[in-house]
């Protein structure tokens, strides 16, 4: 067992205690990265903050299951990933779920954003998210933009992306051609603008 | 040259920052953007857009953490609580279904004779004694039915806790 698999799987063993401090030292190791997710996957800080909550307590609940053979973050996000799914089918009148699959293309009129739910900018920009992508992000597909988070942002491998979406590679590697091809597109037009 | 050739530029370029590419690809691409303005333009509004990617912040509030902090303990000591309250449970119903199985002849004399002395019936006494053994099972099931509403009496609490 080399130091990584040993890390892992000491951290599964404390998971097993159901130890609280065990999650509050895990919640400042990733606190930034998940809520960065979080913020990417709802549009919403609200329920970015909502989320963010819910996944500590399942991590708590749930830590039994966390076997040390798989990455943690990779384990932390799809946890995340599946509360954002629950939740999505529970508002069946504002967004469903089809609007996260990869139904809606690039040249789809308001680029993919799932209706009524806002660009992760709108709600998060008081200053902090930003540079030149406000406004940009939002014209991406949903499943795009949280391909492209993962990959640029968290820096997964496309296996461990493949695994946390439950998509081939070959899906995830399209989102991200198609994320980008947008993204160099909107950054192009927001230059000549 | 062929428009097909600019496209897989342009794809090798998005995989080159995506995934990687294999060396003869990368090569190819290499030599292809040396030649091709348009392609090498591309290739750095790419670069740029991931770059772009990569800079954006966000802000974590400390009030968050605290409360996502105070969530967690308050499940815990709850899950805790909850957990012991099951292990004693089944303690004692262990106990009883062994007590029980110690006194199973005894208890079986016993139900013969209170249904004789009683005019009951065979079939129902030994039913009878075939329930008894579901008893402590059945007491363990009230009380833990019983603990449901706690929950969401606790959930409301921690909403309160933002
Ligand atoms: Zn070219």
């Amino acid at each position: 067992m080399n130091s990584v698999e040993g890390e892992r799987e000491a951290l599964a063993q404390s998971l097993r205690t159901r130890d609280p401090e065990v999650i509050e030292h895990l919640i400042d190791q990733y606190q930034y990265r998940l809520f960065r997710y979080l913020i990417y996957l709802t549009g919403n800080r609200e329920e970015a903050e909502d989320l963010f909550q819910e996944t500590w307590i399942r991590v708590l609940e749930r830590g039994h299951r966390y076997d040390g053979r798989s990455k943690f973050d990779t384990w932390l996000f799809t946890i995340a990933r599946n509360l954002f799914i629950d939740r999505l089918r529970s508002k069946k009148t504002q967004v469903s779920i089809e609007e996260f699959s990869d139904s809606e293309g690039p040249e789809s009129g308001n680029g993919g954003s799932p209706r009524n739910v806002p660009s992760p900018f709108d709600l998060v920009s008081q200053g902090e998210v930003y540079g030149q992508l406000s406004g940009l992000m939002d014209r991406l597909p949903f499943p795009s933009r949280e391909a492209l988070v993962l990959r640029f942002q968290e820096e997964f491998s496309l296996e461990e992306i493949a695994r946390l979406m439950a998509v081939p590679i070959s899906t995830v590697k399209s989102r991200i051609y198609r994320g980008i091809a947008i993204l160099k597109e909107s950054l192009e037009d927001s230059k000549h603008e | 040259m062929s428009e097909d050739l600019h496209r897989r530029a342009e794809q090798l370029k998005i995989d080159s920052m995506a995934g990687g590419i294999s060396a003869p690809d990368l090569q190819w691409l290499g030599a292809h953007l040396e030649g091709c303005p348009p392609c090498a333009q591309r290739a750095r509004a790419i670069e740029r857009a991931v770059r772009t990617l990569r800079s954006v912040t966000v802000r974590v509030d400390p009030a968050l953490l605290r409360t996502t902090r105070m969530k967690v303990y308050v499940r815990a000591e709850d899950l805790n609580r909850r957990g012991a309250r099951r292990l004693l449970l089944w303690t004692s119903c262990a106990t009883s279904w062994v007590w029980m199985a110690a006194c199973a002849l005894f208890l079986w004399h016993g139900f013969e004779r209170l249904a004789s002395q009683m005019g009951i019936p065979n079939w129902l006494w030994q039913a009878g004694f075939g329930l008894w053994w579901a008893l402590p099972l059945l007491i363990v099931g009230i009380v833990l039915s019983m603990q449901q509403p706690a929950v969401n009496n606790e959930r409301d609490l921690t909403a309160g806790l933002d």
